[in-house]
């Protein structure tokens, strides 16, 4: 009993300290928050300055982000939304529930950036990853790879963002030939994972020749583990982008710190941790520079994204296109 | 009478509350605008998650069988920790079991190694055969457990009868382990093809693509994909009417053996010898192998096949957006 008392006195006193440091609430993707992801150090960096207490909530993926965004709706509680992408963010839009994010432009992305709703912190190059020492000589388009009998894995797009990527790739690239297209790949399709996570595991246990990840996951291997053997295969006809966008939302309990967070998401100090925990290219060059292990990466010539609102437009027909052609 | 309605009421209002917490959200997303009925895609995802669904418990079943009854009339040192040990499939991670059977059964695994210096044609565990093989794998060990418990029902005082009238194996099975069986398969099947239903990471995993898809990812994708609340609460309609009919189907095959209680401990000495007894001790090692190799080769970094990025607390290069993976068949 007297331990009951205690515990409620102390969360009364954790609670009165608590309403003195206003809040902000930032609503992410799992990994971002995981012990290895960017997530640690982003509070960090964030809470020295703002005097506030940064909590932010992993809620699936980028899919189930905007999901639980539009289930909530104006009750969210959070201010900020982190880690949707341009295949989401036209049916993020039209929620209506987002507010401009404020922040000036200028961002180092391989295609021009002027929407006023959603901020770009960070991007990458959908790509095929092998291992050199079992695959030193890649197919160089997607044709290359379905007359070749190589074995490669997928992730499902209905529950992976690289696997709703890849799909906008071959769309980008065949046009009305994806069905086609589709149906050469299937017998190299060893399986359809329903996140990253297993489709890379199956990758590095030797299950499969290549498997769909980004042009930036050989630097993870170089800087992480000291290890040269694993490349992306560049693709003659070019690789679709994954810009990865946070947002405001216009029911945010501390709008001034929501917006606060977003400069803070694009500038030096949280670029910089980017590169090496999320893996990805960050939306702005850092005053040091790219890491060093991001220079040998390979850089597409040609960058394919369709615009949000083509690419929300597309989405349905090209998963039924992909799902008939790999159900035969 | 009136006693009786009152001592009846608590147990119907915890049911009608439980009926209630399971089916409101249902009827909240049902109300939700959209059409009614399901779609080819749909119809294709019933059909594959009841085949695999029924193959899973039907073979995990078949499978527990020998082995509940080797396990239940066998005492050897170390046995309560291989009872125990057995659970460990099913507590594990979706993913790192996953990656356990394809270091022993995937194409560079240790199966198609041996079958290879054979000069064997390599297995395949991509398809149908492995996403059975993965739910074997994960509900074996509870249906074994679920046998176990029907045998240490069956009173000692029939196996001393048994015993006394010259019984030969074949005959106790006929007259006392069977109508065990009958009482206590259902539920066992039930159990494992409830589970099985919800597949959802392992069916598309080993499943070899969007011919897998089961229900759980077509409610998955529309709730999260489409954002389409009235379909997905279709499909989990779907998917509790399967359940349910499973369940109703069970409880009436169920049949009790109807020879009441015991009063000492079962089994008591005098299990079969000869062949018997190296059968069983074959089933026991073989089940041992089947269940701890994967799990071995999943926690071993090193090992021919390298653990699952999770188990290494690797999964960083930070893309992981795959979903939650909870246990057993998900």
């Amino acid at each position: 009993m007297r331990q009951t008392f205690l515990a409620a006195g102390l969360s009364m006193i954790a609670a009165g300290a608590a309403a003195q440091t206003p809040v902000v609430t930032v609503l992410t993707y799992d990994s971002f928050v995981s012990d290895w992801g960017p997530g640690p150090a982003i509070e960090a960096a964030f809470e020295a300055r703002c005097g506030c207490d940064l909590r932010m909530i992993g809620a699936g993926d980028g899919a189930a982000l905007l999901a639980r965004v539009q289930l909530e709706g104006p009750r969210a509680g959070a201010d900020v939304v982190l880690g949707l992408d341009t295949n989401l963010t036209a049916a993020a839009a039209a929620t209506g529930l987002f507010a401009p994010h404020g922040v000036a432009g200028g961002f180092d992305l391989p295609v021009t950036w002027d929407d006023p709703m959603f901020l770009p912190y960070d991007w990458g190059w959908f790509a095929f990853v092998h291992d050199l020492t079992r695959l030193p000589d890649p197919p160089r388009s997607f044709a290359d790879l379905a007359a070749s009998d190589l074995r490669i894995v997928i992730q499902d797009p209905r529950s992976s963002t690289p696997g709703l990527g890849l799909l906008l790739w071959v769309d980008a690239v065949a046009g009305a030939g994806a069905a086609n297209l589709w149906r050469a790949l299937s017998d190299n399709i060893l399986t359809v994972t329903p996140g990253w996570s297993e489709a890379y595991g199956l990758f590095l246990e030797g299950e499969a020749d290549m498997v769909l990840s980004y042009t930036t996951s050989p630097a993870y291997h170089l800087i992480a583990e000291n290890d040269a053997t694993k490349a992306a295969a560049p693709f003659d006809e070019g690789h679709y982008l994954q810009v990865e966008v946070a947002g405001l939302l216009a029911a945010a309990p501390q709008p001034d710190l929501g917006r606060a967070f977003l400069e803070f998401l694009v500038s030096d100090e949280a670029q910089a941790i980017l590169p090496t925990t999320n893996w990805m290219y960050p939306a702005r060059i850092p005053s040091a520079g790219l890491p060093e292990g991001f220079g040998a990466l390979h850089r597409p010539a040609v960058s394919h994204l369709f615009a949000p609102g083509e690419a929300a437009a597309r989405r349905t027909a090209a998963v039924e296109t992909w799902r008939a052609a790999l159900s035969r | 009478m009136a006693g009786r309605a009152v001592a009846l009421s608590p147990a119907a209002g915890l049911a009608a509350l439980v009926l209630l917490a399971l089916f409101a959200p249902v009827a909240a997303l049902l109300a939700a605008p959209g059409g009614a009925g399901l779609s080819a895609g749909d119809w294709a995802a019933v059909r594959f998650t009841l085949l695999q669904a029924v193959l899973s418990a039907a073979l995990s079943c078949l499978l527990a069988v020998p082995l509940a009854r080797a396990l239940a009339r066998r005492r050897f040192p170390g046995r309560r920790l291989l009872v125990l040990a057995l659970g460990a499939p099913f507590i594990l991670p979706a993913i790192v079991a996953v990656m356990g059977l394809v270091a022993v059964f995937g194409r560079a695994g240790w199966v198609n190694f041996g079958l290879g210096s054979l000069g064997l044609p390599p297995l395949s565990i991509y398809g149908l055969q492995g996403v059975v093989l993965a739910h074997v794998f994960f509900n074996l060990p509870l249906a074994t457990r679920i046998l176990l418990f029907g045998w240490d029902t069956v009173p000692a005082e029939r196996l001393r009868l048994a015993a006394s009238l010259g019984f030969a194996p074949a005959d106790t099975f006929r007259h006392i382990e069977a109508p065990m069986l009958r009482a206590v398969l259902p539920g066992a099947f039930v159990a494992v093809f409830a589970i099985c239903l919800t597949s959802f990471a392992v069916a598309l995993t080993l499943g070899g693509g969007p011919r897998a898809t089961t229900v759980e990812l077509a409610i998955y994708q529309a709730l999260r994909f489409d954002f389409d609340l009235a379909g997905a609460a279709r499909l989990a309609l779907v998917q509790a009417a399967l359940a349910g009919a499973a369940l109703a189907l069970a409880a009436r095959v169920v049949k009790a053996p109807g020879w009441g209680g015991g009063l000492d401990r079962p089994w008591p000495a005098g299990a079969p010898g000869g062949w018997r007894r190296a059968g069983d001790a074959a089933v026991i090692a073989s089940a041992a192998a089947f269940l701890m190799l994967p799990i071995a080769a999943g926690a071993t970094p090193g090992a021919p096949g390298l653990a699952a990025p999770a188990a290494r607390g690797w999964a960083p290069a930070g893309r992981s957006r795959a979903l939650s993976w909870a246990r057993g068949c998900s």
